[in-house]
């Protein structure tokens, strides 16, 4: 009878626990404490299909084992795990090494230079303050002219901007977000990492 | 108390979290606030990106065979995992090899372009200083 109260009592602590880290966890992915923005991010950071895979594959069979280990009377672990689901694995694994494979014998993959941003850090920016941002190729670039540069405000994007070729103009919002200010000014270009300007 | 209480708690507790973070990296995907830049796309060797159609049916296949084994997951009671059906993984490596097998011969192709374009940018070289010094 008592060691049954003692199950019973752990399995309410286990109950408690579970449900206490479950919405922590959740809670501070919502309110952005802990950052999986770069969740599918390749280092050169394009999302990457592959890790998008591999986070469907690994939640979904985790569950499917998860949701089989408590159908169980008593909650066990199964048997054996089917081969046709470690296959699943193994194709998704063995091509995204195949595909890294690929990428690394790209160069334009790797290591590419950063466009350089002029500023690259403006505080203390006023509710609608214009800010002028230049993008210059980085020193000991092969490439001699810029390239088509592709202008845009990271989320949460706050004001407004204008962009005539390797120029934009960033005009800060009246009146500025309750929160303040912070802003991230992205140019792209073919060949080069993002060059970014933070604005707050 | 039943132990039968705390079981289908948990088991309760699990499966919100797993939607709630679906949810939320559903949401944050489509607010922007996760990075899914160039998810379709490919890299060229001069890093240029391309809309990538193999990208997307490998998307497509990999979300199929997710949702149908989900399905198969809930639907079982056994005390086994779930079995795939008949054909998914030979759907599965066909996608695989269809992304990979493009994506392979996109850069042997830039490859082949590129060594014809150097030999004859060197040919014409050649012939230039050939006929200066004549």
């Amino acid at each position: 009878m008592a060691l049954h109260a003692i199950q019973i009592a752990t399995g309410w602590v286990i109950v408690g626990f579970v449900g206490l880290l479950s919405a922590t966890i959740l809670y501070c992915i919502w309110i952005d404490k802990i950052d999986i923005s770069r969740v599918i991010s390749e280092v050169n950071r394009d999302a990457s299909l592959w890790r998008l895979q591999f986070l469907i594959f690994t939640v979904v069979i985790s569950l499917s084992l998860f949701l089989v280990i408590m159908g169980a009377t008593p909650p066990a672990f199964p048997q054996s795990i089917p081969e046709q689901v470690l296959a699943l694995l193994g194709i998704s694994g063995g091509s995204y090494l195949i595909s890294k494979g690929i990428q690394f014998s790209n160069p334009a993959a790797m290591n590419r230079p950063a466009l350089q941003l002029t500023p690259s850090h403006v505080t203390g920016t006023a509710a609608g303050q214009s800010i002028t941002v230049t993008a210059s190729l980085p020193a000991g670039s092969p490439a001699c002219t810029l390239p088509f540069i592709q202008w845009s405000l990271d989320s949460p994007a706050d004001g407004t901007l204008t962009m005539a070729g390797s120029t934009a103009v960033y005009t800060a919002p009246n009146p500025c977000p309750a929160g303040g200010l912070k802003i991230v000014v992205r140019a792209q270009a073919a060949g080069f990492e993002d060059g970014l300007a933070q604005i707050s | 108390m039943d132990f039968a209480l705390v079981i289908s708690l948990i088991r309760w507790e699990v499966t919100l979290f797993t939607a709630g973070l679906a949810a939320i990296i559903g949401v944050k995907a489509l607010t922007g606030k996760v990075n899914t830049r160039f998810l379709l796309h490919g890299l060229n060797r001069d890093g240029a990106h391309y809309f990538s159609p193999e990208r997307v049916q490998m998307l497509l296949a990999t979300i199929g065979v997710a949702i149908q084994y989900l399905m198969l997951s809930v639907r079982t009671v056994a005390s086994a995992m779930p079995n795939l059906p008949n054909g998914t993984l030979e759907v599965l490596g066909l996608s695989h090899a269809v992304y990979l097998g493009g994506n392979s011969l996109g850069h042997f192709a830039i490859d082949t372009q590129r060594t014809r374009g150097e030999e004859i940018i060197q040919w014409h070289s050649t012939l230039f200083r050939l006929q200066r010094v004549g």
